[in-house]
């Protein structure tokens, strides 16, 4: 998977102009688009390219935590993740929705504090939904 | 019945369309140059050409006419005793409501540069119901593929070097797993 593909770099000519427009949309419009994304989705594309505001776009559009994949019908992120996701981003968040089992999963432990925890940090200021 | 009040657009390749003005004002962007007055001999739009301008036409009929035809068929429900009249009433608004969807639906199933096209036109012109619509149509399009196959879909350079790429996909792990 960690495979650059370099090999492409060196045939773009005149298909260059018109096969790069996507990077050529505002800021705002690609933004509202990472945002409309799933949480791992979104995150993936900061890895698209480097050059083009890719790289922080994710972490400058508004975070969508939505740890269930309606698409799919299944969980996709294991709740040990949400700490990792919400320390790597700066916020504001848009929506974090965590479904019942992920909850009732997790409460081992000191459920109240770790959700405690996970509104305070700053991923998530500003929070426009919240869904549990 | 007036007919109702038009107003006259002009693209950047100097195509004239008139609409109406309960089509045109669905963009925030020429509802102020008419509230300002800008109207006279027509409203240009530098940044749209004719192809681009009449895509978003079409769509700002469809939907100021839905609306149009909502508030009336709400209007008819309400003034209507016989309760014949008003659910005959309720069913076309239902029906409206179905077709604005497939109608929406099929309206963005276009080519990618169709597409950004849109974009552009629909955040210039401030059309912010278009511009939902076709952002979600490009989130569609990106969601559950890998990196790859969204640079190959949209065409999008890939100028990291392998250890940075591997750097980023390491810092944000959970993502790719």
């Amino acid at each position: 998977m960690g495979v650059v593909s370099g090999a492409k770099r060196g045939r773009r000519s005149e298909e260059e102009e018109d096969e790069e427009r996507l990077d050529r949309l505002p800021d705002g419009v690609l933004g509202d688009i990472v945002c409309l994304l799933p949480t791992k989705d979104g995150a993936r594309t900061q890895v698209l390219s480097l050059s083009s505001r890719w790289r922080h776009l994710w972490r400058s559009a508004p975070l969508n935590v939505d740890l269930y994949d309606r698409s799919l019908s299944r969980r996709h992120i294991p709740l040990s993740n949400i700490s990792r996701i919400l320390s790597s981003h700066p916020g504001p968040g848009r929506r974090l929705s965590i479904p019942r089992d992920y909850v009732l999963e997790g409460c081992d432990e000191d459920c109240s504090a770790t959700l405690d925890a996970w509104l305070q940090s700053p991923a998530l200021n500003n929070l426009q939904e919240l869904e549990l | 019945m007036a007919s109702p009040a038009m107003v006259t657009l002009i693209s950047s390749d100097d195509a004239r369309f008139e609409v109406t003005e309960a089509a045109a004002t669905m963009s925030q962007t020429i509802r102020h140059m008419i509230e300002d007055g800008c109207t006279d001999g027509g409203i240009p739009l530098p940044n749209v050409p004719a192809r681009t301008l009449a895509k978003v036409l079409e769509y700002c009929n469809k939907h100021a006419a839905a609306t149009a035809a909502e508030s009336s068929a709400a209007g008819g429900a309400a003034a209507g005793s016989d309760s014949g009249s008003s659910s005959s009433a309720d069913s076309a608004g239902k029906d409206d409501g179905v077709d604005l969807a497939s109608f929406d639906k099929a309206f963005v199933e276009v080519d990618t540069d169709t597409l950004y096209d849109l974009l552009l036109a629909a955040n210039y012109l401030d059309v912010k119901t278009l511009l939902d619509l076709c952002c979600q149509k490009v989130a569609d399009m990106i969601r559950g593929k890998t990196p790859e196959q969204i640079r190959q879909t949209f065409g999008i350079k890939n100028d990291f070097s392998p250890e940075e790429e591997e750097k980023i996909r390491k810092e944000n792990q959970w993502a790719f797993e």
